[in-house]
Parts: structure tokens; C-alpha cells; sequence
């Protein structure tokens, strides 16, 4: 039943009539996500609504159950939407099959764990690689890495780096598929302070240079100073979007 | 333990149930298969022992040489131990059931009596009716079922069985000859396809009956059955039951030498008695015969002599006759015979006078044609000489005017040569020849003017016409130059050709001057040539007739020289014929006259002669008719005499020949008597018979392979729990570092794991007993049931064994679980709280080659590294998969190795079609026998042999085997073909040694250049080398030449069977040939060779069940161990795949990146299976190995193929189960934290 739904969908999805939206790089139209836990459904994203520009460094910010990581699984191509529409760089990404949005994955987005999640039993060059040689432009990995400032580890296996520099592999290897958006969950939420400013001024210094859309998703708002846009969400529906036209250097930041 | 503890642990077990059931479903494979196995034999045993105990069957069996009486049985029955006693009868027969002619079958007896009291219960060895009913009355009987399955038509109910002719006499053992079946009948002691020995017919038992025992005639008893008092109660296999069966053997084996010696006395007192009474009849018989013959030879000699009386007088009256007679005949010779020789030899007379006087005519025509000739010759001479003188007057003439005529011709010669000389002289005088030639020249000059002066003429025409000139003027006006030169040449020419005819005219007047100047000289000259012609031409005329009459004369001349002579020779002749025909006229004339005087003397003899001979005859006749009436009297004297003779002669050798039957008999009762020993009592246990010995060493073959299969499962259950615990105790690690750190003791925490694993092994151990003791018995008997037909199987409920399977599978669940907990549980609480530092990606030898390593996609480098860096999965996988391989491919060999003996032996190795038992040799003899087996539209080729079944004690043990021994051993290879196997090197039989078949060879170690010790069914012993070792898969053989058997044994082999050849290679035995041939005196019977290979494959087909048994156990194997370590491995790297998910890998890319592991690791456990199949075949073949049959050792490459596909497939299988687990794992886990 849930697969016939989806397919008729998609059918529904091909009149969309796109016109009525105003043209951002990234949309969330009145998209919601449900889950059933017995008879009660709790919605984990309630006619959420938001957009953010090409090249911003955008904060999503919100407490624990609020629909961050919800958001994030949607606009990542992880999960689908059950009401609503997600549009990026003008398509419709709600709008997907399963294959499309692997596909989707594999192309568009470059996505940042929390933990990392190297493969274990490759080196970190190969962990890039491993990314790279799945696209159809990528990023040279031995420069991504260069670029994150792990020229000289590359041959280290996950588990003889640090965490830290385990997070910068993490990072190459979005960036080395050349994404249109960089998805990052609690990019520092297993690092210690130093070592997290460090990772967010990677990022930061990323969205400056490259001009890619970064999307940073954190619980901690302290952080929310350094973003051009921060959004905040709260019981599953985005609170406020603002944009900060004077973004802090991360340096500054404290928290 | 506290409640909550308890909580989490079911929930750990209800949250990793497919973990559990890996585990649960190897232990039950395992227990499973253990149960199944180990107690498939006990079940087997205990089955055919309540089989026995229900048909009250025999514990011991006794027989003996001399049979047994009725004190024999009285003293078993009062030995102590002994319950019951029943003496029975038996015999092997040859029996008719219809077109089926001489089947082998032995006889038993049922006590009637206690079957009419309707207590068939009281006996032993009681028969079970599975239709119709028991014999009740005499002519009746019941067969036991033959085969398990199909009824067979041929003994069905209401058939008539009738003793066949081939039994010679059986009175003495049978008291009815024919038995109508009227029930079906199931017994312990005939309940397996393989036959009983016999002692008739090819040497097996085909039917078995059992009729009343009033239907025999046997004075002895055949047999006693024994019961040992509680044995009953004693399972039939086991140790107490032998030692109590044992006892009691003993107890009557003790009994047996003073029975065997009674019962010896008693014998030989009968024969000896028999013997006495033999002889005294014959003394008797002798003396009363030589009483009567005296009589009658004195009788027949006073006949005699009055015969010979006779036959004197005879001998006179004859001699008389026969002077007479000859008087007779010579007088009667000299007339008749005269006479008629007489008028035969006028007869000719005149005949050669007729022929006389022909010859006479023919002779004087001949002499008057001669005389005309001379007359015409001398007529001709006579011409002849008056030719000459009438020639000569002319022939002077002619000459004379030749004469004259050649004179005339000199003068008119040298006329002529002076008119020439004349007429020369005139022509030189005029110069002819000169002024001819000076005509010539003018003549040619002439002749050249004309030609230049016209082609003068003609240049001027030509000049003109091309200058378009009419005239010469026109033309000299328009090229007064060429005109002008031509016109020039012209006239000169003109000038020149004038002055040419001039003097050509001049010429020819002075030629003509100096003609006329000679012509009379020349006038002269030819007259005078005319004269001369004329002249020679007279005389030519002349010549050629004087030619002509001298030749006329010359011939006359000679005519007359050589006909002179001629005719006076002819006229000698003619005078000398006159002569001779005048004589000749004579003689006729002589000849005639005697004829006459000879023809009136015939007419007088007759009327005399024929007065002498009457008066002789008369006499004569009286004479013979006295002869006649002695001679027939004597002839009837003789006849009477020869007649008592006759009676006399037959009366004498029917006595001699009943005296010398008797005395026969009397010396075979005195050789019976000498060879009579004390006969020994052979007292035997059940397994005496063929089918429960092959069964109870079924069961012992069962019993050897059941400890391989358990082993290997039960090494894959411990490997299977270790990975899974270590897996879970990994998982876990967080947890038990908080309950350590919440005071949890380490066996508090093991037990969490010792449980889980522990519930899993006991569900499973549950579920294998039940498989175990239920399913897998059931399959393995229903294989047995092919060839056994047993009723009532029952699985039982072992519990030693289930407590064994159980405990051995708890015990390497808990030592697997303790390996993986120990080294976890030894850690501090505090490194335990740490997530486990993820195992360090570990450089391979791998990466060492450089130029493969690059070229490797990096999801092949991650499986690459992780197939190393798990071991005891990899160990797990590779030995499950290899197991389950190994499996298959013992099953698929086991199909190759038994299938194709069928086939190989019986069209490889015995290559005729069917072969014939004979009872009596003379068969081969018999016209209708050959005229069948002679005719190649029939039977293409057929070799008589000599097969006979011995026992061979080869190293102390006893091995039965044919020998076999062809009429001829040339002809041996067209019907079965001795080879090797291994080489194909042809195995021929060469005289003094003999070739064995290679099981026989194998069991015994014996091998060509060996001795055999060889001994015959008649006891005698020999030794032989062996020189073939022949390839052969059913039976045992010892072939030998038929001298080979003689020298060995002194014995010489008959031929009791024949292998026969169809014109039509591999067919059927078509119904009227083998009508035909079971219709002779003596075959026996008829094995076609398609009906002998199909039997067999029935056998065979049974061993289907078992491949089906393992290729389920090896698909299970695969599955669980596959399964398990995919499991493992998705739920341990289930963060990786929704990472990798995450990071845009296709569904298809996800699975090659899980699956490609366990792929390899399937191929390489499939290779390892591969040969740790051939092993495992092998160690099965030889375990399983009947006697009877040599199993082949070859797996064929096919079943390699489809043992290595099915554990693909297998392993295929088990990733398309793990798909739904792949697509399952949410990428959402990618979020997650490490645990």
C-alpha cells in the first residue's frame, strides 16, 4: 500500500505546477513527516516551511525532537516526505522515486556525519575515493584531502587518526563528489571544542571559497552567530528564518 | 537472578532472533542427524527383533546329515534352557508353475496339526497371511512374498505348483507332486531379496512354499527348531541374547555326539539290515534261477539233437534231389540248349550272308566305276597321241617362215642406217640448225620491239588521259616537255620494232631455203624406215605362232608320258578286284548251302529231346516233395527250439540283470554303509538365514557411517555458535561494561551469553530429536524397504541418545560462548564503558603486489581486507560450504558409483543375453534344443559352462563364489570379457591358472602370481596361481579352462548352463525362443539379462533416497552457515551499508559490496568441498560395501559440476533472503552512534 501511495505521488507530481513558488536554491513547502508508534502519530515535521539561497552558510537550530535530523534525512534524499513539497536548485525532490533519489544522493549532496562513519578497513584516501569514484565530476581526492589539511595522513587507516582529523576525512569526502549542497549533522558533536571550532571554520571557509551551499544542523545555538541564514525549528515546525548579515567568524564564537 | 536481568535477556533474544535461529537450526542439523543416525540401527534392530518375537521365531536351528528323529527331539526338548522344539521338513525341489518351468524351490513343512486346532500361534517360525489363507489340507500350500512392492502374477493365489520331471524320483521326499496356492505369506526367516543358497539349479532359492507336513514323505526330520526359554524377552542383537542362545547351543552340541552316534547306529542297522535282507533274497533269487535254467538247458539240448536227426535225413533227401536234378539239367543242356544256340548261330549265318551278298553288290559297282575310269584315261591318252603327228606338218612350216622372215631384216636395216646418213648429211649442208637459231634470234628481237614500242604507245596514252588531252597536239601544246619525250620514245621505238620485223623475215625465208635444200634426203630416210618397220613386224607375227604350236606339242607329249604308266597300273588293279570278287561269290554260295543243311536238322531235334527230359522230371518231382515235407517239419522243430531258446536267453539275462541291480544296490548300500559317518549336528542361530545376516550386516554398515555426517555438523554447530557469540558479546560490549560497573559479577553476565546460546542449542536440539528420531529413520527405511520386507517399523524415542546429542551440542554451544565472553569479561568496567576501538584496518599480503592492488575497486579492497581480518568466520563459512559441497558430492558419486555397476556388468562385462540352467547335460544334446540354438535367426552363439557355488576358505575367512569354468575357453571372450579396470588389459584364461574378480582379489589381497586354494563342490582340493585379476562389479568368480578344472580337481566339469547370444545385441529374450527352449528335457531355466538388469536397478533406485536425504543436509548446511555469516556480517556493518547507502550506492552496488564476501568465500569452501567430496565418497563406498557387490570408486565429472552449481545456488539462494535484510537497513542508522 505504502509503495501504491508513493507511486501515485509521483504521478501527481509530474502537473506540479512549480509557478507559484517563489525561486529559492533550496524550498520546504507546508512538508510533513509522520510517524505511527501504535495508534498515536506523532508528526515529526508539521507543515514545516523554509528556504535558503545559493552560497549561504545555513543553520538549522532547534532542541532535541524537534524535526532537525527529519529535515535533514528529507532534504538529504534519506527519507520522503508525506504532504508537502522539497524543491532544490528547481527540482522536485519530494517528488522522487527511490531510484531518483539515490541518484539524487549520489550527485547532489555531500553529507557530514556525526560520527564519521569512515569504512573502517580503508585508508583515508580510499574513504574519499570511495565517494569519488561513484560520481560523474569529482573533486582529484588526494586535493580534497590536501585541502582539509590531511595531505600528509592519507594513508592511515580511520583508526590511527584522530577524531578531529577522522571529521575532515568525513568532509573530503563530501566535497570530493562535487555536491550542490554540503549536509552536515552535529558536524562537532563528537569532538572536543577546539578541534569542533576547527572543523566549523573548515566549513565555513568551504562556503566562502567554493561558494557551495552548507546546511549544518546542531542543537546548539551558540553556534547560530556564524551562519548567513539560521533557521530554527521547534516541535517540528521552523520557528523563525533569518538571515544575519554580519556573520561572526567562528574564531569569536564561544560557547 | 533478578527479574530485570531476566527482561534483558529476553529481550536480547527476542531482538536478535535470526542470530538465535542460525544457531538453533545448526544444533538441530547437527542432534538431527546424530539421533537419525544413531538411532536408525537400534530402531532397525529392534524392529526385525520384534518381527522375530512375533512370529515366535527360531533361536537355533539344527540339522544334520542324517536327519533327525523323533528321540532327537525328545532329548532337545528335556536339555535345559530349550522352551520350545518343532521338527520340521524341507526340501529344495524343482516346481512347475505354469509356463515357468523348473524353479529352484525349497519346501517347507507346517505343523498341520496345531494348525487345525486353530492354534497357529503355538508353533515357531509362524507365517503371517497377507492374503488369502493357510494350507489346510494335502495339494496345498502358501509362497512367501518373493519381493517388497509389486505382487508377482506367477505365484498368484490359485496357481497350481507341480514337482517338474527334472526331480527324477521324489517319493522318497514328497508325498503329494502338486500344491495349488492358496495364500500369500509373510515369514522372518524370507523377508530380503537376496536368496538362499541351494542345493539344486543355479544354487539359489527362487520361491519358497510351505505346505502340511503330511505332504512329505521323508522318513527323517529335516530340521528342529528351538526356542531358548527368556530369550524372547532379549532384544536379538544384543550380548545377553547371544550368551544365553549361546549357552544353550552349547548344552546341545553337548547332546549332539551321543545322538549323532545313535542315530548313526540306527542308520547302519538299517542299511545293514536292509543289506542282509538284500542278499539273502539275491542268494535265493540266484538259486532258484539256476535250478530253472538247468532244467531248461537239457530240454533245449534234447531238442537239439532231434533237430540235428533231422536235418541229416534232410541233408540225404536233398543231396539226391540235387543229382538228380543236375542229370536233368545237363541233358536238357545238351538239347535245347543246342538247339536253340543252333538256330541262333543259322540266324547269324544268315544275316552275315545277307550282309555278304550287300557287300559283294557294293564291291563289283565299285570295281565297274574304276573300269569306267581307266577306259576315259586311256580314251584321253589315246587323243593325245593322235594330236602330235597332226600338229608337226605345220610347226616345219612356221619355222621355216620365221627363218626366212629374219633373214629379210639385216639388209632393210642398213638401208635405213644409210638413208639417215644421207639425210644428216643433207641438213649440214644447208646449215638448218644455223639458220634455225637465227630465226630464233630475230624471231625474240621482233617479239621485244612490239613490247617497248607498246608500252611506248601506252605511256602516251596514259599521259594524255591524265593530262585530259584529246589529242597528241592538245597534249604537246598543254606539256610540251613530257609530251614531247614521250611522243620522242615513242616513234624511236616504233623506228626499232620495223627494223626487228625486217630481219625476222630475212631469217625465216633462209630457213626455209635450207628446209627445202634437205627435204628429199629426208623423204628417203623415212621410206626406207617404213620398209623396215613392216619388215620386223612380218616376222614377230611369225615367231609368236611357231611358240604356240611348239607348246602344244610338248603337252601332248607329256600326257602321254605320265598317263601310260597310270593306266596300266589301274588295270592290275582291276584284275586283282575281279578276282577277289569272284572268291567272294564263292564264299556265298558255300555260305547259303550250309545255311539250308543247317535249318532242316533244327526242324528234326525238338520232338526227341523233350521225350528224355519228361521221363527225368517225373521223377524228380516225387523226389522233392518228400524233401519239402522233411524240411518243413524240421523248420517247425527248429522254430520251437529257437523259441524256448529265446524265452530261455531273455528269462536268463532279465534274472542276470535283476541279480546284478540288486547287486548294485547292494554294493551302493555297502559303499553307503562304508562311507556312513557319525554325522555331525550343526546347530545355527538365525543369522543362518541369508536375509536376517544381510540385514543385521546392513544395520552394521548403517552403523559406521553414522559417526562421519554427526562430527562434521557438530564441528560447523560450534563453529557457528562462536561467531555469532563473539559477534553479540562485540554488540553487547557497552552493556556489559555498564552492568559491571553496576556491580554485576562476570558469571552473572557469562550466564546472559551461556543462556542465549544454550536456548538456542536446546530449541534446536529439540527440533533435531524430533527430525532425528522421526523423519530421517523413516526416509532410511523406506530405502531398506526396496530389498527388505520388514512389517512394522517403528522410531522410538532414544533417550540416551537424545541426552548425548543435546549434551554434545551444549557443550560446544558453551565452549564456543565462554571463548567469546572470556576475554570481554576480563576487562576492566571502565575500557568496557569506551567504545571498543574499531578494529584497525589491517595492510594485507594483498596490497604488497602492487600492480593488483591498484587495479582493485575499493569495494573489492574492503571485502579483500575483511576476508582476512575475520577469521573464525572465514573458517566457519569456508568448512560449512566445504561441508555442504563435500555432501553433494558424495551423494551425486554415490549415485554414479552404484548406478553404473548395472550397467557395466551386465553389458560391459557379461556381454550374452540370457543364459540357460541346466538340470541334466544331455540337453545339449537334445534335437529340439539344437535345432533352436543352432539356428542363427535364434541364437547367435551360445557357450555350454559349468557354474558352480563354493565356499573358499582363503586366510580363515570363508568366501562364496561361483566357479567357473567355459566348455571352451576360446570362446570365452565373445560372452564375458575379462579385463582389468584400470588398464582394459584383456585377462585371458590360460590353462592351469585361473583368473579371479577384483573384489575377491581386494578382500583377500590376492593378486595374479598368487596361489588360490581352490576346492570343488565334491570336496576336492587343489591349488592354483592366479594369473588375471578381472574387472567385475556383482558376485565373485573363479574362472578356469576346463582342463584346469580336470587336472585340479579329477573331476570333469559338466556344463550347467548355457550363456546364449541373440542375433540382435542387447534385446529381449523373445517369448516363443525361451517357450522352446524350457520346453527340452533338461534347462532348467532361462535368465534373460535385461530382466536381471532391471531388478536391480529397482535395488539400486533405493539409494536415491539417501542422495535426496544428503542433498537436503548439504542445502540446509549451506543455508544455516551462509545465512549466519551474512547476518553477521550485515548487522555488524549495518552503519557502513546505510553509510554507503547514504553516500549514493545503487541497491544492486550495496548487495555486490555485502554479498561479494560471502561469494568468495562460498567458491572457496566449494573448491575445498570439492575434494573433501572425493574422500568422504570414498570412505562411504568402502564402508557401505555389500559382499556381493563391488562398487565403482569414479565420480563422474558431471556429478562435480552439479555439486559445485547446487552450493552456488545455495549460496544464491541465501543472498536473495538477505536482500529484504539489506534494503531493511534504514540509512537513518547511519546517524547513530557507535556503539
Amino acid at each position: 500500500m505504502k509503495r501504491f501511495g508513493f507511486k501515485k505521488r509521483q504521478a501527481a507530481v509530474q502537473h506540479a505546477d512549480l509557478s507559484g513558488i517563489p525561486q529559492h536554491f533550496v524550498t520546504f513547502d507546508q512538508v510533513c513527516k509522520y510517524y505511527q508508534t501504535g495508534d498515536t502519530r506523532i508528526a515529526a515535521a508539521d507543515h514545516i516551511s523554509f528556504y535558503i539561497e545559493k552560497g549561504e552558510f545555513c543553520i538549522i537550530v532547534g532542541p532535541s525532537g524537534a524535526g532537525k535530523t527529519t529535515v535533514l534525512n528529507m532534504l538529504g534524499g534519506m527519507d520522503t516526505c508525506d504532504e508537502g513539497r522539497i524543491l532544490l536548485d528547481g527540482s522536485l525532490i519530494s517528488g522522487y522515486t527511490q531510484n531518483q533519489l539515490t541518484e539524487y544522493r549520489r550527485r547532489d549532496v555531500g553529507f557530514v556525519f556525526q560520527f564519521y562513519n569512515l569504512v573502517q578497513n580503508l585508508t583515508a584516501l580510499e574513504n574519499v575515493e570511495l565517494a569519488s569514484e561513484i560520481c560523474e565530476n569529482p573533486l582529484p581526492a588526494e586535493e580534497t584531502l590536501h585541502s582539509v589539511g590531511l595531505g600528509r595522513r592519507m594513508g592511515n587507516f580511520p583508526a590511527q587518526l584522530s577524531g578531529g582529523e577522522q571529521q575532515r576525512v568525513s568532509i573530503a569526502r563530501a566535497l570530493a563528489k562535487n555536491p550542490k549542497i554540503l549536509l552536515c549533522d552535529e558536524p562537532t558533536g563528537a569532538l572536543d571544542y577546539k578541534t569542533g571550532k576547527q572543523v566549523l571554520a573548515l566549513l565555513q571557509n568551504t562556503c566562502r571559497t567554493t561558494g557551495r551551499t552548507v546546511i549544518v544542523i546542531t542543537h546548539n545555538s551558540a553556534l547560530t552567530a556564524m551562519a548567513d541564514r539560521v533557521i530554527r525549528i521547534n516541535s517540528g515546525r521552523a520557528v523563525s528564518n533569518e538571515v544575519n548579515e554580519h556573520p561572526t567568524p567562528v574564531e569569536e564564537i564561544e560557547w | 537472578m533478578k527479574k530485570t536481568y531476566r527482561k534483558v535477556i529476553l529481550r536480547t533474544l527476542k531482538g536478535t532472533f535470526s542470530r538465535f535461529a542460525a544457531i538453533a537450526a545448526i544444533v538441530a542439523l547437527g542432534v538431527g542427524l546424530l539421533s537419525g543416525l544413531m538411532a536408525m540401527p537400534i530402531d532397525m534392530r529392534d524392529t526385525i527383533d520384534r518381527y522375530f518375537d512375533r512370529q515366535h521365531m527360531h533361536d537355533l536351528r539344527i540339522v544334520s546329515p542324517l536327519g533327525l528323529t523323533d528321540d532327537d527331539v525328545r532329548a532337545i526338548r528335556d536339555t535345559e534352557g530349550v522352551d520350545e522344539v518343532m521338527p520340521a521338513y524341507m526340501a529344495d525341489v524343482f516346481m512347475d508353475a505354469g509356463e515357468t518351468k523348473n524353479i529352484v524351490t525349497r519346501v517347507h513343512s507346517l505343523p498341520s496339526a496345531q494348525i487345525e486346532e486353530r492354534e497357529p500361534e503355538n508353533y515357531l517360525n509362524r507365517i503371517d497371511i497377507i492374503e488369502g489363507r493357510l494350507p489346510v489340507r494335502r495339494g496345498e500350500c502358501v509362497v512367501v512374498k518373493s519381493r517388497p512392492g509389486a505382487p508377482d502374477d506367477t505365484y498368484a493365489i490359485g496357481t497350481t505348483l507341480h514337482a517338474a520331471e527334472t526331480n527324477g524320483d521324489l517319493s522318497d521326499t514328497l508325498a503329494d507332486t502338486d500344491f495349488k496356492i492358496v495364500g500369500i505369506a509373510q515369514t522372518s526367516c524370507y523377508f530380503s531379496v537376496a536368496r538362499e543358497n541351494a542345493s539344486i539349479g543355479d544354487g539359489t532359492v527362487a520361491l519358497k512354499i510351505y505346505v502340511g507336513e503330511e505332504s512329505f514323505s521323508q522318513k527323517a526330520y529335516s530340521e528342529i527348531f528351538v526356542s531358548v526359554d527368556g530369550a524372547r524377552d532379549l532384544s536379538s542383537e544384543t550380548q545377553g541374547y547371544r550368551t544365553l542362545v549361546g549357552e544353550t547351543a552349547q548344552r546341545i552340541e553337548a547332546l549332539a555326539p551321543e545322538r549323532c552316534t545313535a542315530r548313526f547306529n540306527e542308520v547302519k542297522a538299517e542299511i545293514e539290515q536292509q543289506l542282509a535282507d538284500g542278499r539273502k533274497e539275491l542268494a535265493d533269487a540266484r538259486r532258484d534261477a539256476d535250478e530253472q535254467f538247468a532244467d531248461a538247458e537239457a530240454q533245449l539240448a534234447d531238442g537239439r539233437k532231434e533237430l540235428e536227426q533231422a536235418e541229416a535225413a534232410l541233408a540225404d533227401a536233398k543231396r539226391q534231389i540235387a543229382t538228380g536234378e543236375k542229370e536233368l539239367a545237363a541233358g536238357k543242356q545238351s538239347l535245347p540248349g543246342t538247339l536253340q544256340e543252333q538256330s541262333a548261330k543259322l540266324a547269324e549265318g544268315k544275316a552275315a550272308l545277307v550282309e555278304g551278298k550287300q557287300k559283294l553288290a557294293e564291291n563289283e559297282a565299285l570295281l565297274a566305276a574304276k573300269r569306267q575310269e581307266l577306259a576315259d584315261a586311256k580314251a584321253k591318252l589315246e587323243a593325245a597321241k593322235q594330236l602330235i603327228p597332226a600338229l608337226e606338218p605345220p610347226l616345219a612350216e612356221a619355222e621355216q617362215q620365221t627363218a626366212a622372215l629374219g633373214a629379210k631384216l639385216p639388209g632393210l636395216r642398213a638401208a635405213r642406217d644409210r638413208a639417215q646418213a644421207d639425210y644428216d648429211a643433207a641438213a649440214d649442208a644447208a646449215d638448218l640448225p644455223g639458220k634455225q637459231a637465227a630465226f630464233d634470234t630475230a624471231a625474240q628481237r621482233e617479239a621485244a620491239a612490239a613490247a617497248a614500242l607498246q608500252s611506248a604507245q601506252q605511256a602516251v596514252a596514259d599521259g594524255m588521259a591524265a593530262d585530259g588531252c584529246a589529242t597528241e597536239q592538245e597534249w604537246l601544246a598543254q606539256q610540251p616537255e613530257t609530251a614531247g619525250a614521250a611522243l620522242a620514245a615513242r616513234d624511236s621505238s616504233q623506228l626499232a620494232h620495223t627494223q626487228a620485223a625486217a630481219e625476222k623475215q630475212t631469217a625465216e625465208t633462209e630457213l626455209a631455203a635450207a628446209r627445202a635444200a634437205a627435204a628429199p634426203a629426208q623423204a628417203a630416210l623415212s621410206a626406207a624406215e617404213n620398209q623396215l618397220a613392216l619388215a620386223e613386224g612380218a616376222y614377230n607375227t611369225a615367231a609368236a605362232s611357231l611358240a604356240s604350236l611348239r607348246r602344244q606339242v610338248d603337252d601332248a607329249k607329256r600326257m602321254i608320258a605320265e598317263g601310260e604308266p597310270q593306266i596300266i597300273e589301274g588295270e592290275k588293279q582291276l584284275a586283282e578286284g575281279e578276282k577277289q570278287l569272284a572268291a567272294a561269290r564263292n564264299q556265298l554260295l558255300e555260305a547259303e548251302k550250309a545255311i539250308v543243311r543247317g535249318e532242316s536238322a533244327l526242324n528234326l531235334a525238338p520232338t526227341l529231346a523233350q521225350l528224355k527230359t519228361d521221363l527225368a522230371e517225373q521223377q524228380l518231382a516225387g523226389a522233392r516233395e518228400k524233401a519239402a515235407d522233411g524240411e518243413a517239419e524240421l523248420r517247425s522243430g527248429q522254430e520251437e527250439y529257437e523259441k524256448n531258446e529265446a524265452e530261455y536267453l531273455a528269462q536268463k539275462a532279465d534274472a542276470e540283470r535283476q541279480m546284478a541291480d540288486a547287486e548294485q544296490q547292494l554294493a551302493d548300500g555297502e559303499k553307503q554303509l562304508a562311507e556312513l559317518e557319525v554325522p555331525e549336528w550343526f546347530v545355527l542361530d538365525r543369522t543362518d538365514h541369508v536375509s536376517a545376516s544381510n540385514f543385521l550386516s546392513d544395520v552394521d554398515k548403517l552403523e559406521a557411517i553414522t559417526t562421519v555426517f554427526p562430527i562434521f555438523f557438530f564441528l560447523v554447530a560450534a563453529l557457528v555458535a562462536l561467531t555469532t557469540m563473539t559477534r553479540m558479546v562485540d554488540e553487547e560490549r557497552l552493556q556489559i561494561g555498564t552492568l559491571k560497573a553496576l556491580g554485576y559479577h562476570r558469571g552473572q553476565i557469562m550466564f546472559k551469553y551461556l543462556f542465549y546460546a544454550w536456548a538456542a542449542t536446546l530449541a534446536g536440539g529439540v527440533l533435531g530429536l524430533a527430525f532425528g528420531f522421526t523423519v530421517l529413520p523413516a526416509v532410511i527405511w523406506n530405502a531398506y524397504g526396496t530389498m527388505y520386507s520388514i512389517p512394522d517399523f517403528r522410531c522410538m524415542f532414544h533417550t540416551d541418545i537424545a541426552v548425548l546429542g543435546v549434551g554434545a551440542a551444549l557443550l560446544c554451544t558453551g565452549l564456543a560462548t565462554w571463548n567469546a565472553c572470556s576475554r570481554t569479561l576480563r576487562e576492566w568496567a571502565a575500557q568496557l564503558l569506551l567504545p571498543k576501538a574499531p578494529a584497525a584496518g589491517k595492510r594485507i599480503l594483498l596490497e604488497r603486489i602492487t600492480p593488483v592492488w591498484k587495479r582493485m575497486k575499493f569495494t573489492h579492497k574492503v571485502t579483500a581486507r575483511n576476508l582476512f581480518r575475520y577469521k573464525k568466520r572465514f573458517f566457519m563459512t569456508v568448512i560449512g560450504v566445504a561441508g555442504c559441497t563435500s555432501l553433494l558430492v558424495t551423494g551425486f558419486g554415490l549415485k554414479d558409483s552404484i548406478g553404473d555397476i548395472v550397467s557395466k556388468q551386465f553389458s560391459d562385462i557379461f556381454t550374452y543375453d540370457f543364459m540357460l540352467t541346466l538340470s541334466d547335460d544331455r540337453a545339449l544334446e537334445n534335437d529340439a534344443f539344437r535345432a533352436v540354438m543352432d539356428d542363427p535367426g535364434q541364437v547367435k552363439k551360445y557357450l555350454p559352462a559349468h557354474q558352480e557355488r563354493v565356499s573358499l576358505d582363503v586366510g580363515g575367512e570363508s568366501y562364496d563364489l561361483y566357479l567357473f569354468v567355459p566348455q571352451t575357453e576360446q570362446a570365452l571372450p565373445d560372452f564375458v570379457d575379462l579385463h582389468e579396470r584400470k588398464t582394459r588389459t584383456p585377462t585371458p584364461l590360460v590353462p592351469d591358472g585361473v583368473v579371479i574378480t577384483e573384489k575377491f582379489s581386494n578382500d583377500t589381497g590376492l593378486t595374479a602370481g598368487d596361489v588360490l586354494p581352490v576346492s570343488n563342490g565334491r570336496h576336492h582340493r587343489s591349488e592354483l596361481p592366479i594369473t588375471g585379476v578381472a574387472e567385475n562389479y556383482v558376485e565373485t568368480y573363479v574362472y578356469m579352462t576346463p582342463g584346469t578344472y580336470e587336472r585340479a580337481f579329477g573331476d570333469v566339469p559338466e556344463p550347467n548352463s548355457v550363456l546364449c547370444i541373440l542375433p540382435e545385441a542387447g534385446a529381449d529374450v523373445p517369448e516363443a525362443l525361451s517357450a522352446a527352449l524350457l520346453d527340452v528335457d533338461g534347462v532348467a531355466g532361462l535368465t534373460g539379462m535385461n530382466a536381471m538388469r532391471s531388478s536391480l536397478d529397482d535395488t539400486i533406485a533405493s539409494i536415491n533416497y539417501v542422495v535426496y536425504v544428503i542433498i537436503l543436509c548439504a542445502g540446509l548446511l549451506a543455508f544455516v552457515v551462509l545465512y549466519n555469516l551474512m547476518n553477521i556480517n550485515v548487522t555488524e556493518r549495518a552503519k557502513e551499508i546505510a553509510t554507503i547507502k547514504v553516500l549514493g550506492f545503487y541497491e544492486k552496488e550495496v548487495q555486490a559490496y555485502v554479498y561479494r564476501e560471502s561469494n568468495i568465500l562460498s567458491l572457496i569452501g566449494m573448491i575445498a568441498g570439492l575434494f573433501g567430496g572425493v574422500l568422504l565418497h570414498k570412505f562411504i563406498m568402502t564402508t557401505v560395501e555389500v559382499d556381493m557387490v563391488m562398487f565403482g570408486q569414479q565420480i563422474k565429472p558431471l556429478s562435480f559440476l552439479f555439486s559445485a552449481v547446487l552450493t552456488l545456488v545455495f549460496a544464491q539462494f541465501v543472498n536473495l533472503v538477505m536482500r529484504r535484510k539489506l534494503r531493511g537497513i534504514s540509512m537513518v542508522e547511519s546517524m547513530k552512534a557507535p556503539e
